[in-house]
């Protein structure tokens, strides 16, 4: 047989075992850190499809809550035309209205229960010194999309992102090196405040492959407070419509 | 013998995984170079056992230096904009395979070149280098 002399083999063993059990260890270790590390950064492998089926019952509840409120509206409408006769109820019901509208609008400071997000830059801009290479640990328009997204999805009423309310009008972009939000420059790091349930909200942020973990796998300093008192400005400048106009309600037959 | 590498491999396995220990994302293309690079010293180590010539220097710092010309050239290729990584990656890949085929043949007994019959030979007459 062509194989190495077993005697020769025996005297040789303590020599390639020391090294090649060390090298073992580490590569262990390695495959291990490896691991680890892609499975905090990434997507969870398994489990992805639960995830969908709590959105999907977490949507068909609200919709089912949306529906409620549209019959709820149209009972409103009905006072309001029951009442239209009696002036003075009409006056009270109509500053409601209009209060409720600021406030869903954001023309009026509010406070209510929510959450307190703050988001700093990745712990790697620190380290990489030409500006092409900070680029994607640094927080972009397209970082805050997302959050606000899923805050408003998770029924947050008022949200607003470095004191900038974010409203219907509202445009989250970058200009050169700089983040516009309402055309106000704001700069990291960001504090994205949000009134609403804040369990939902924070829930919603730190769902598994969710916003905050993929914030944590880029190493984005990104923390959630929930607030039982949170206070958010009104916008700042709402320019005059100057295209949309209302179309007339249609008339019933 | 070859089970204490092994138990190395498990327990070192073991022990970071319990520790839970996680690097950021940006330095998971030079771990599995290293990764890689030790993998190929492995290799390349049973193959050098198998053929005779096995010498601990040359592998302990064949790992070392490997690991660190991977992960160097990673590091380079990164600050160039250039995906130099592959470089040491499908290199230490392609050798992996090679040693792999060798240490296969070795232990069929037959020769380590693969289109070449080679007699097999007596025990006495394999060259031992540095002997």
């Amino acid at each position: 047989m062509h194989t190495v002399d077993m005697r020769q083999l025996r005297v040789r063993m303590p020599g390639w075992v020391g090294p090649a059990t060390l090298v073992c260890f580490v590569i262990g270790g390695l495959l291990a850190l490896q691991f680890t590390t892609q499975r905090n950064a990434g997507i969870p492998p398994r489990g992805r499809a639960d995830v969908l089926a709590q959105l999907l019952a977490a949507s068909q509840s609200q919709a089912d809550k949306q529906k409620g409120e549209i019959n709820q509206l149209r009972g409103q409408l009905n006072e309001l035309r029951r009442v239209s006769t009696q002036n003075q109820e009409l006056n009270a019901l109509l500053n409601k209205e209009v209060t409720r509208s600021q406030v869903a609008l954001g023309l009026v400071p509010v406070k209510g229960p929510g959450i307190v997000m703050t988001l700093d830059d990745s712990e790697f801009a620190a380290a990489t010194k030409s500006s092409e290479s900070q680029e994607p640990f640094l927080v972009h328009d397209y970082d805050l999309w997302p959050v606000v997204n899923e805050l408003r999805a998770a029924g947050g009423e008022a949200i607003s992102i470095n004191g900038q309310r974010i409203v219907g009008t509202t445009a989250i972009r970058c200009v050169g090196p700089v983040l516009k939000i309402n055309d106000a420059p704001v700069a990291s790091p960001f504090i994205i405040k949000a009134i609403g349930d804040p369990e939902a909200l924070a829930g919603a942020l730190g769902i598994p492959g969710g916003v905050l973990e993929r914030f944590h796998g880029m190493k984005f300093p990104a923390k959630i407070e929930t607030q039982n008192e949170v206070r958010i400005e009104a916008v700042g400048v709402s320019a005059p419509m100057q295209y949309a106009r209302p179309v007339p309600p249609e008339r019933k037959p | 013998m070859i089970i204490l590498p092994l138990f190395a491999l498990l327990i070192g396995f073991l022990i970071v995984y319990m520790l839970n220990v996680s690097l950021p994302l940006g330095y998971a293309d030079y771990i599995s170079l290293v990764i890689l690079a030790s993998l190929d010293a492995m290799a390349g180590g049973a193959r050098a056992r198998l053929e005779g010539h096995f010498d601990e220097g040359i592998f302990v710092t064949g790992v070392i230096f490997n690991s660190i010309a991977a992960a160097a050239l990673a590091y380079i290729g990164d600050r160039m904009g250039m995906s130099l990584y592959l470089a040491p990656m499908v290199a230490l890949g392609v050798r992996i395979y090679y040693n792999i085929g060798h240490i296969r043949r070795l232990l069929m007994g037959r020769s380590g070149v693969p289109h070449q019959v080679v007699q097999p030979r007596p025990a006495s007459e394999i060259e031992r280098p540095g002997g």
